[in-house]
């Protein structure tokens, strides 16, 4: 952990310098503990408030542009050339169900890389209309200050760290010809139909207005909304979703169907391009970026994810909503990078040999048995340790009694010097004794899988 | 259901935190940067209150004479606080003691938004057709109409010839008929006295630039003779229409709320005036404050 000490400090100083800015612009207005849903559809409410905050706010791109200029080569030479075990979010734009999805993988990371969000919404004030505009950046600005303490490791890795867009325009092209091919192949299994490119799909998609119109030409509906039952109710509400956050209001409900999909795999394909840059793993908070994920892989490559990434998928399911019982400041406390990699080692045991980690319900059932084995070995170290106290504490302190009383006389008559030593020696070893063994049971119940084993416990 | 008055306490509260975070950006980047005088009035006052460190009533006061280079201010305003054991304080009122009015709480949240929209424009002065822009842009019940300087002789004509139909009230009979008697056939458009320029400039555009106009709002009829005015200017004309003497659509249609409706029981007491007659006047003038904005309160 010492040798990165320095990279650490570093890191954390850029998330002070931009957390300095975030309460610059936000914190006059931000209230602790108070929804941030709810406090932004409220600020949206009163119209005259709403236009003098993001009057307010014109500057923010500026200061957010100076400082990534400043610390964006630092941010990438820092986060690639340590070797954590680092993972980058991908979402929407920042992890909004905030807590609940860094404690799902807070135990199987060293660190989560966040893009920043605001930086990425600015970028949308063009197209969005002003008040789908404010209502974003106060939840995520709001959502990044109710994780402030998660920057800071107190020595540690990190949980969070913020990273600026790491794609220029150049790469941008590149990311945007490869995601055009994904979309395309997409609608082209969709509709079962051959189109000419992208534009010729925008145009059939431009015709569908209706959405019953929609669902009848689509051939292959698996693909779309893979876990969603009422695939008429989500599309009706994608329409009016994006209608609502845009300005231009003049596409069908079909172009809005393109949108969606072509702006969740250029999400993907950014994401996947910045992990690359930095050497990490990805993850996603919401199962319908997760969907097109694997299907983009295997429908590119052939290939399905790999065990991290589809362990990190795992940890989302119900199955694992537990996790959420986990005392995310007792977590930043605790973990170390040896740790973290004990607790991965634990979760990915025998799911390598006995599953090859791809099938994805194979290894949520090895990671659910992996954590259960580990809980209960870890609740049979709690009771040993329960049981030497238990009996420690009485019979050393009977010892000490009875030494103390004897000794009393004799320091003070006899052998006061050797006395006083075996007095105070007597003390000392009790002291120690008992010490280490209550040490032993704090230090399993302060282990990273004692505040799992916590967790698990509040859930039952 | 929220009454209007909680809805605009609690915008102005937002709209208030929002300004004050801008203005500390601000005067982060330029010391020389100068906050609207409402919102110095009332740091005058937390100051006040936070220098005896007792609870009790206190006021702020500041104004704009720092924004001319004569110095003179165009507008004074007070804040009244009532701070509490607490530390939280109440806003018992906030006056613009030039138009000798409260500010309603509306107007306050519109004071906010319109310095920060006033400040992109670079420089003391703004455009004409920006200021407009952003005011009618601003302030949902205001529609500020320029009247077209090029066609003055057309619409005085005009207007001569449909004197009858003007309806001028009684008690400013008057004093408009000695403004008329003042023009000669070669009196420039300049030399008009004001109000004579305003009616000639309202009639004509009533009844030639109707597609200008917009329904449920204040349509006001404005005649700029320059292309840019200074800021502070311009923002005080906006609250001169707002809650000035003229105000009186605003204040019976849109039934403006004042603080003091808010704090019906406060009373303002005496002893909250701590500024001593000799001393320096916090509206930044350099006078003493009973040379300046203290004769005012007189």
């Amino acid at each position: 952990m010492l040798m990165y000490f320095f990279e650490i400090r570093q890191l954390e100083d850029i998330s002070r310098g931009y957390f300095e800015i975030i309460e610059d612009y936000f914190k006059g207005i931000y209230q602790p503990g108070v929804d941030k849903f709810f406090q932004a559809e409220k600020i949206g409410f009163f119209q005259t408030a709403a236009q003098t905050i993001l009057a307010s706010l014109d500057d923010l791109e500026e200061d957010l542009t100076e400082f990534w200029k400043k610390n964006k080569s630092k941010v990438i030479e820092l986060t690639s050339k340590t070797d954590f075990f680092k993972v980058i979010y991908c979402g929407s734009p920042s992890p909004l169900d905030g807590v609940d999805f860094i404690k799902r993988t807070a135990l199987y990371i060293d660190s989560l890389l966040i893009e920043d969000p605001l930086s990425f919404l600015l970028r949308t004030k063009q197209v969005a209309t002003d008040n789908a505009y404010l209502n974003q950046l106060i939840k995520h600005s709001f959502n990044l200050l109710d994780l402030k303490r998660l920057f800071f490791g107190d020595g540690n890795i990190p949980l969070l760290i913020i990273f600026p867009s790491l794609i220029d325009d150049e790469e941008k092209k590149k990311v945007r010809g490869v995601i055009e091919k994904s979309g395309d192949e997409y609608f082209r299994l969709l509709f079962e139909r051959d189109f000419l490119d992208t534009e010729d799909i925008f145009d059939y998609l431009s015709e569908m207005k209706d959405v019953d119109q929609l669902l009848t030409t689509i051939k292959e509906p698996s693909i779309l909304f893979p876990d969603i039952l009422d695939k008429k109710e989500r599309l009706i509400e994608m329409y009016e979703d994006i209608r609502e956050s845009w300005q231009y209001k003049d596409f069908s409900l079909g172009s809005s169907l393109g949108y969606k999909i072509y702006g969740q795999f250029l999400n993907l394909g950014t994401q996947v391009f910045q992990a690359h840059e930095l050497s990490s793993q990805i993850s996603f908070d919401k199962k319908e970026y997760w969907n097109l994920y694997k299907w983009d892989i295997n429908q590119a490559q052939g290939m399905n994810p790999d065990l991290d990434s589809t362990i990190l998928n795992a940890v989302q399911l119900e199955e694992f909503r537990w996790l959420e019982n986990l005392d995310i400041d007792k977590i930043n406390l605790v973990r170390n990078q040896e740790e973290l990699s004990n607790i991965r080692s634990v979760i990915r045991k025998n799911i390598n040999i006995t599953v090859n980690g791809v099938n994805e319900e194979k290894v949520k059932e090895q990671a659910m048995k992996n954590m259960e084995k580990a809980l209960i070995e870890h609740s049979k170290r709690l009771d040993d340790y329960t049981e030497k106290l238990k009996k420690k504490i009485p019979i050393d302190t009977l010892a000490v009694v009875v030494g103390t009383m004897t000794s009393i006389p004799a320091s003070l008559s006899l052998l006061p010097v050797a006395g006083a030593i075996s007095t105070i020696y007597g003390i000392y070893d009790y002291f120690i004794n008992t010490r280490q063994t209550i040490l032993g049971k704090k230090q399993i119940q302060n282990s990273l899988m004692g505040v799992l084993f916590d967790a698990n416990q509040n859930s039952i | 259901m929220q009454t209007k008055i909680v809805y605009d306490a609690e915008e102005f509260e937002l709209s208030l935190k929002a300004y004050l975070s801008y203005i500390s950006r601000k005067m982060k980047k330029d010391e020389s940067y100068s906050p609207h005088p409402l919102v110095r009035a009332m740091v005058n006052a937390v100051d006040g209150a936070k220098n005896t460190g007792k609870p009790g009533r206190y006021m702020g006061m500041s104004g704009d004479a720092n924004q001319y280079s004569d110095n003179q201010e165009r507008k004074t305003i007070i804040c009244i606080i009532e701070m509490h054991r607490d530390n939280t304080m109440t806003i018992l009122d906030i006056q613009d003691l030039s138009l000798q009015k409260s500010i309603p709480i509306k107007v306050a949240s519109y004071i906010f938004l319109l310095s920060i929209k006033f400040d992109k424009y670079e420089g003391d002065y703004i455009g004409v057709n920006e200021f407009i822009d952003t005011v009618n842009r601003t302030i949902p019940q205001l529609n500020i109409i320029r009247f077209k300087n090029d066609e003055w002789k057309e619409a005085r004509d005009y207007l001569v010839k449909n004197l009858n139909t003007i309806n001028i009230p009684l008690e400013m009979k008057k004093d408009y008929e000695k403004d008329f008697m003042s023009i000669k056939g070669d009196t420039e458009w300049e030399d008009y006295p004001p109000r004579v320029r305003s009616t000639i400039a309202t009639i004509w555009m009533d009844d030639k630039y109707q597609e200008l106009y917009r329904d449920g709002v204040m349509n006001i009829v404005n005649v700029f003779l320059d292309e840019k005015y200074l800021k502070t200017t311009m923002l005080n004309s906006i609250l001169m229409i707002l809650y000035g003497p003229s105000s009186k659509y605003f204040e019976d249609v849109l039934e403006w709320n004042l603080f003091t409706d808010l704090n019906m029981n406060n009373t303002i007491s005496k002893t909250s005036t701590k500024i001593g007659r000799n001393q320096p006047c916090p509206c930044d003038s350099g006078k003493k404050f009973k040379k300046c904005c203290g004769s005012l309160i007189k």
